[in-house]
């Protein structure tokens, strides 16, 4: 019951923007003015009830052609500016079925501190730089979410489009496979390693309108805050940390809120802590 | 106890951010992209 809220949410940022059921009947995409509208999720616009357009999609075709979109960047920069990571931690429907894939009890792990680099490394190779030299959209070829939401639905649905199946297909299904499989022991390994979209947020959340808030004289050190975070911070360490989802959930504790960038006593009296040196860097390490 | 450094200037990095996010958005929209967006989109 502690999560139901943000469950709730993760709901409706799966429903609303694939509310397109027609698309099911018809095996047929939405072509209505929506699509012009870049979603802030990890949300593919291949999915036959898909209502919105990828923005790392958007960013590729942009990039493939030779391009920047603007207008992805805009809105994705619009978006961190006032909220960070928030809509990973809040909407994202993968998000929330590697959330519910982690409550499967069995053997655990932690991510290593490094894997955190690798989502740059993706958002520029696969996102820009090789679709800009190969003119093809790499990352949407392998994405674990386009195969879940677009691949697995076309080539179930529709005879032209199985007939069409090849090894690159099946080289999705083992990248979705895999990271089915490691979010039942790590804490949203797509996430934290991989999401070229939470690259672009998280670099927002040391100046976003939102900001979580820490008071230091209250803070015990305990630790359960990183327990229930999601992906296995120590906010207590780096409220601002570009890794944090501002999901919330630590905000039980009374020694964490949420608050504004122009809030400067958010505990009334006390500044929100900056991080630690020595520890902010190895928040996440385990 | 005074606001740290970078607390203290989270405010004024926030504002620079919005107003270069709101500006690369109307740059997009001003450069008609959102046809190409909805094209992509509807056209895959």
């Amino acid at each position: 019951m502690r999560y139901l809220k943000r469950r709730i949410f993760q709901g409706l940022g799966t429903v609303l923007p694939n509310a397109w059921l027609p698309g099911f009947l018809t095996s047929s995409l939405y072509q209505g003015p929506l699509k012009s509208v870049c979603t802030p999720l990890l949300n593919c616009y291949a999915c036959p009830s898909a209502l919105l357009s990828c923005p790392i999609g958007t960013l590729q075709h942009f990039a493939a052609a030779g391009n920047v979109s603007w207008y992805a960047v805009g809105t994705l920069s619009v978006v961190g500016t006032s909220v960070g990571r928030m809509t990973c931690g809040t909407l994202c429907p993968f998000g929330a079925l590697q959330d519910l894939l982690y409550k499967f009890r069995g053997w655990k792990a932690s991510l290593p501190h490094w894997t955190r680099y690798l989502r740059y490394v993706v958002l520029a190779g696969l996102v820009f730089v090789i679709p800009y030299l190969t003119r093809e959209s790499w990352f949407s070829k392998l994405c674990p979410v386009g195969t879940l939401m677009g691949g697995l639905p076309w080539v179930t649905m529709n005879a032209g489009v199985r007939s069409m199946v090849r090894s690159l297909f099946w080289v999705k299904i083992a990248i979705l496979l895999f990271f089915v499989t490691t979010s039942t022991m790590v804490k949203r390994p797509f996430c934290r390693a991989i999401c070229p979209l939470g690259a672009i947020f998280s670099l927002f959340n040391k100046s976003s309108f939102l900001q979580l808030a820490w008071d230091p004289d209250t803070c015990t050190r305990c630790g359960k805050c990183q327990m229930i975070c999601p992906v296995d911070i120590r906010p207590d360490r780096n409220p601002t940390d570009p890794d944090c989802l501002r999901c919330l959930d630590c905000t039980l504790c009374p020694s964490l809120k949420l608050t504004t960038v122009f809030h400067r006593q958010p505990f009334g009296g006390k500044a929100i802590a900056a991080p630690v040196a020595g520890n902010a860097s190895g928040a996440s390490a385990n | 106890m005074p606001a740290p450094g970078g607390t203290r200037m989270r405010p004024i990095a926030f504002l620079a951010t919005a107003v270069g996010a709101i500006a690369v958005l109307m740059c997009g929209i001003f450069r008609k992209e959102i046809a190409e967006v909805l094209m992509n989109g509807a056209l895959l």
